[in-house]
């Protein structure tokens, strides 16, 4: 006996045991590194047809397989984290503005959560606010106020920190107007700063940024995505400039990108 | 899209002497008898001849035979005309290739005192390693047969079953090992 009688012998095995090998084994015609002129020719028929795809392979744990996929995972997962990261940073930023106007406030003794509670959401209870602001100073009830600019500031200031805690809820803001120049948080309506008042007011882009992208490019691509884009934060911060009345609102976009808007006059 | 026959239908195309029979064979079945030759004969034009052979092959045995299993039968008639191949191409030089390898791995399980060659039956032969074959374990048996009847190599195999390749050698050594003493047993070694 030669083997190679024996390997002719071993290709006399039964039909059915071969075909149950090929069952639990699929055996393809398109495996591995085989170039196989019959692939082009019939790959979409033949492989299908005769049940040789990869599929139907046995039903076995192959390491190489589980370690692909949690390399696809690791990937992912740092994609995520690097594109996370700078708006975190973004935003952490922004928090950490906003806090400190809080304690500002805190600290000047003018900042009162009755005030806000108090306080309306639409323009005319901002307007409200400010006024009742106005007649607290004017009756001497903050002694320690320098000047009335800091009640009026308390006043809209709180009610901005109440609408940007109303904001916070995604469900209850949603856009004004299709191309985004006005947005109503909550019950607050908010202009967006045009490139005017941008000038007028003496802020630069370079002023705000990190806070803000270019405006012009910024609404381009929020007027592009005005079906589907969604608030996913809204803080106040002090404007700028020395005009106590403003309070300018950073708008997040749940895409990462953020505006600045005025309440509306 | 093509609609693929069944093994029935194209069995029937054979019977009515349709050489659609062949279009539908190798539509149905050319990749897979291409796999089967080329793991034989590792080249290119030499696989595609022997497929196309095997359909002449098929062609003028069907009828009379009436195979059960279109794709084994098909299999079988490839891999011995590939074997043929393979001997006509090496008989000036061996050359290497998984067949190469196969032979010399089978030679350890010859009984060391075979029958005469001549009087050898490769029927009995073939009875006696289905035997043998069911008395492996399921996978045991079909890595026996992805390298010894399909000729995979094993590092294909051992991927295939989520083995390294050095355990899938181990296997195939034990069970050349078990068919050398099952051989025996049967009366192959005098």
């Amino acid at each position: 006996m030669t083997s190679e009688q024996l390997l002719r012998a071993i290709g006399s095995v039964d039909d059915e045991r071969l075909a149950a090998v090929e069952d639990r084994w699929a055996f393809t015609a398109n495996d591995d590194n085989i170039s196989n002129p019959h692939n082009a020719e019939h790959s979409s028929v033949s492989k299908n047809a005769s049940g040789f795809d990869r599929q139907s392979r046995p039903k076995v744990i192959r390491p190489a397989v589980w370690r692909k996929w949690a390399g696809l995972a690791a990937c992912v997962l740092m994609l995520l984290v690097c594109i996370s990261i700078p708006n975190m940073l973004r935003m952490g930023k922004g928090a950490e503005t906003a806090m400190m106007t809080e304690r500002a406030y805190d600290d000047a003794g003018f900042y009162d959560k009755t005030d806000s509670e108090e306080s309306a959401y639409d323009i005319a209870a901002y307007d409200t606010a400010e006024e009742s602001a106005e007649a607290e100073f004017t009756a001497g009830s903050t002694a320690e106020a320098p000047a009335s600019d800091i009640s009026i500031k308390n006043a809209a200031g709180a009610a901005m920190e109440e609408s940007t805690e109303s904001l916070n809820d995604a469900d209850s803001l949603f856009f004004y107007n299709e191309d985004f120049t006005e947005v109503r948080l909550g019950r607050t309506r908010l202009k967006l700063l045009t490139a005017d008042q941008f000038a007028a007011y003496g802020i630069s882009v370079e002023t705000l940024s990190g806070y803000v992208p270019e405006q012009a490019d910024h609404l381009a691509d929020k007027v592009c995505d005005a079906s589907g884009s969604r608030i996913s934060d809204a803080d106040a911060y002090d404007f700028p400039t020395d005009d106590p009345k403003q309070k300018l609102i950073l708008v997040t976009f749940s895409d990462g990108t953020m505006s600045l808007y005025l309440p509306a006059e | 899209m093509r609609q693929i026959l069944s093994d029935d239908m194209i069995i029937t195309l054979y019977w009515n002497r349709n050489e659609q029979a062949i279009a539908e064979t190798d539509s149905k079945y050319g990749p897979y008898c291409y796999r089967v030759a080329h793991n034989v004969l590792n080249d290119p034009e030499d696989s595609e001849e022997c497929v196309n052979d095997t359909w002449l092959h098929a062609w003028n045995v069907i009828p009379p035979e009436r195979p059960n299993i279109l794709r084994s039968f098909l299999a079988k008639i490839t891999r011995n005309l590939s074997l043929d191949r393979y001997r006509q191409r090496t008989a000036a030089k061996r050359g290497g290739g998984e067949t190469e390898l196969a032979l010399e791995e089978l030679e350890e399980s010859i009984p060391g005192n075979s029958r005469v060659e001549e009087a050898i039956s490769e029927q009995e032969l073939a009875l006696a390693i289905n035997r043998f074959l069911s008395t492996l374990p399921k996978r045991d048996g079909d890595i026996f047969l992805r390298r010894y009847f399909y000729m995979d190599p094993t590092s294909v195999i051992a991927s295939s079953y989520g083995i390294n390749e050095r355990n899938c050698l181990v296997i195939l050594s034990r069970t050349r090992k078990k068919l050398k003493e099952h051989l025996e047993k049967e009366g192959f070694a005098v």
